[in-house]
């Protein structure tokens, strides 16, 4: 276990690294985009920095799944309370229908409520996230066996207690599981943003698509890739870490 | 005191629990016994208010139990619930130390009194503190549970079928070991089992439930003299009297054995015999070896060592915290009509006789 753990840290420095290379070095791109596009006129996408186009992209995913994790874990702790246990039924089906619906649907329907530009794609992309995080969080609490709900409260704990020292570290790994899904779901997501006036990294693949410009949707396409893979991996040994020192 | 009056569960319409009344005095050993299903756990349950009840009243010293905060209450009742419930991402020593805890106690002091009751509930502490309850067979992980219950020392005890995965010797010696730690510490119990013998080996009193309504409460001798018509008769089961030996302790029916050393020659065996039908003999640190009878001396050489029948006093011995009944099985196995009783480290203490056993 510990060896896969420490194999894992060094997949994420090297894919950080070279997320930072790309993000840097414009030559390195035209180089590379030159050989495979030699009839292009412009190979390198230059509206924006890429480091300019990394940060918005960052800032949209940081916000709104920060956002969506919050609100999604305290929403599936508080249907779960015995008070919140009414509403567990219509959250759920809530949940699950929320994720059947296409995420350009959600900043279509995002636009006309709150308009253009970063925050509207903020609020479709918190919505969007919350989902995966509350279903995760019921689901995880939910799996608690009722022996040791039952144990717990016989030997006093508070239901506060309950909570933070038993139903939380039990379900930890699904809820951690269901912000992992929400923010790399959300980092592809967020690239959608672009067509709202958002900025990310998503505006070079519009510009491209566009343009007929393959060289700039390679380049967009690639640094969220990455990003997505990078954030995945690292939640992931969060998750896997957490399981080894826990037990 | 523990003193449930008139206490009534429904479940949804169906009635767990049936104008329950009954005390526990204080240092009584009360055993609740009845078929699946008749309510057992769920008076439980009760009485530290994980569930309320439909109607009736519990008192604690003469206090209504509402009149507790619940929380407060559980913590001074030590809990072992029937499907054990160990928090799985705690390790042994942390699920141990979960009510210390609760309770504010001092690090220190929850380590010494965790190691205490793993060592006392036979698991050594330097293996088990830091396993998790995976890792533990059904057996161990139960006896956890029991260490959970006792870990703040709590002066009630609620204790749901907590030795029933465990095989029958582990069960006999933990029902041993717990019938002695209750005679030093005198704590309430309430004890919850299937197994008759069990009832009728720890309990002071007996509580016999079937289907929510008390049948019999009464002493093990008086129920088993006086069973509260067929049904008790039928739970007890035929072999009463042999149930009634599981009561009587080892230690008040030791006769002195005579015993040999094995370094004796024959002929001070010889004159031996003529005065005892048979001899016990022993090793240097007067650890049982065998016995010796008549039979042995004929035709052995004068100047020969002592020809015994061999025993292993792991499976032939008693201890004199053993019950009436293990000697007498003790017997029946080996085929002897005389059952030694050791010390722990096996050395003859004195001997049961099947004599004594008939006429207990
Ligand atoms: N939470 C509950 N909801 C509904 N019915 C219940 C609940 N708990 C117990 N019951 C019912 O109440 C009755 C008594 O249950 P209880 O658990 O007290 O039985 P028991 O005597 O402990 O049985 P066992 O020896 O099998 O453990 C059973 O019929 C059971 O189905
Ligand atoms: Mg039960």
């Amino acid at each position: 276990m510990a060896n896969g753990i420490n194999r894992q840290i060094w997949i994420v420095t090297a894919l950080i690294a070279v997320f930072i290379i790309l993000t840097l070095s414009t030559s390195l791109w035209s180089v590379a985009m030159m050989f495979f596009f030699p009839s292009l006129d412009q190979v390198i996408y230059d509206l924006a920095p890429f480091t300019q186009l990394v940060a918005e992209h960052g800032l949209l995913v940081l916000v709104s799944s920060g956002l969506a994790t919050i609100l999604g874990l305290v929403t599936g702790i508080a249907v779960t309370r015995r008070w919140g246990r009414d509403f567990l039924p219509a959250v759920n089906a809530l949940a699950s229908m929320g994720q059947t619906f296409p995420p350009v649907a959600v900043l279509a329907l995002a636009v006309p409520v709150v308009g253009f530009g970063f925050k509207p794609t903020i609020i479709a992309l918190f919505l969007y996230g919350l989902l995966p995080v509350v279903r995760n969080t019921i689901t995880g609490i939910d799996s608690v066996d009722s022996d040791v709900l039952e144990a717990a409260r016989g030997m006093g704990m508070t239901p506060v207690q309950v909570l933070g020292s038993v139903e939380i570290p039990l379900a930890l790994p699904v809820i951690l599981a269901g912000v992992r899904i929400s923010t790399v779901i959300n980092i592809g997501t967020a690239t959608l943003g672009a067509t709202i006036g958002a900025g990310g990294l998503g505006k070079p693949i519009i510009a491209g698509l566009i343009g007929e410009n393959p060289a700039f949707i390679i380049q967009g396409a690639a640094l969220v890739g990455l990003f997505a893979i990078i954030v995945d991996t690292a939640l992931g040994m969060i998750g896997k870490g957490r399981e080894v020192s826990g037990g | 005191m523990i003193s449930l009056q008139q206490v009534t569960k429904v479940f949804a319409g169906r009635t767990a629990v049936d104008g329950l009344s009954f005390d526990v005095e204080d240092g009584e050993f009360c055993v609740i016994i009845g078929p699946s299903g008749c309510g057992k756990s769920t008076t439980l349950r009760m009485i530290n208010r994980l569930i309320p009840v439909s109607g009736g009243v519990i008192t604690i010293g003469g206090k209504d139990i509402t009149t507790y905060r619940a929380e407060e209450l559980r913590r001074q009742i030590g809990y072992a619930i029937q499907s054990v419930g160990l928090f799985p991402h705690m390790t042994v020593a942390q699920n141990v130390g979960v009510v210390p805890r609760l309770l504010g106690w001092h690090q220190t002091r929850i380590r010494d009194r965790t190691g205490h009751l793993l060592e006392m509930l036979n698991l050594d502490p330097g293996i088990y503190s830091a396993k998790y309850p995976r890792q533990l067979s059904g057996g161990e992980a139960q006896r956890v549970g029991v260490a959970r219950a006792l870990a703040a020392d709590p002066s009630i005890l609620l204790m749901d079928e907590p030795f029933g995965a465990i095989d029958p010797i582990t069960r006999e010696a933990l029902q041993t070991e717990f019938a002695r730690i209750q005679k030093e510490l005198r704590k309430t119990i309430v004890f919850v089992t299937h197994d008759i013998d069990e009832a009728i080996r720890l309990a002071t009193r007996i509580i016999i439930l079937r289907e929510g309504k008390l049948v019999q409460h009464d002493t093990p001798e008086n129920i088993m003299t006086n069973p509260a018509g067929r049904f008790v008769t039928e739970f007890i089961g035929t072999d009463r009297a042999l149930k009634r030996l599981s009561r009587l302790g080892a230690g008040d029916y030791m006769k002195k054995a005579p015993s040999i050393a094995d370094s004796e020659p024959l002929q001070s065996a010889a004159r031996f015999l003529l005065e005892h039908p048979y001899l016990w003999v022993v090793d240097r640190n007067g650890r049982v070896l065998g016995w010796l009878d008549k039979n042995d001396l004929e035709g052995a050489e004068p100047t020969a060592g002592l020809a015994m029948s061999c025993l292993d006093h792991r499976t032939a011995a008693v201890t004199t915290e053993s019950t009436l009944k293990e000697a007498l099985s003790r017997m029946v196995q080996q085929g002897i009509r005389s059952a030694p009783v050791v010390d722990r480290k096996g050395a003859l203490l004195g001997e049961i006789r099947m004599e004594d056993i008939l006429e207990a």
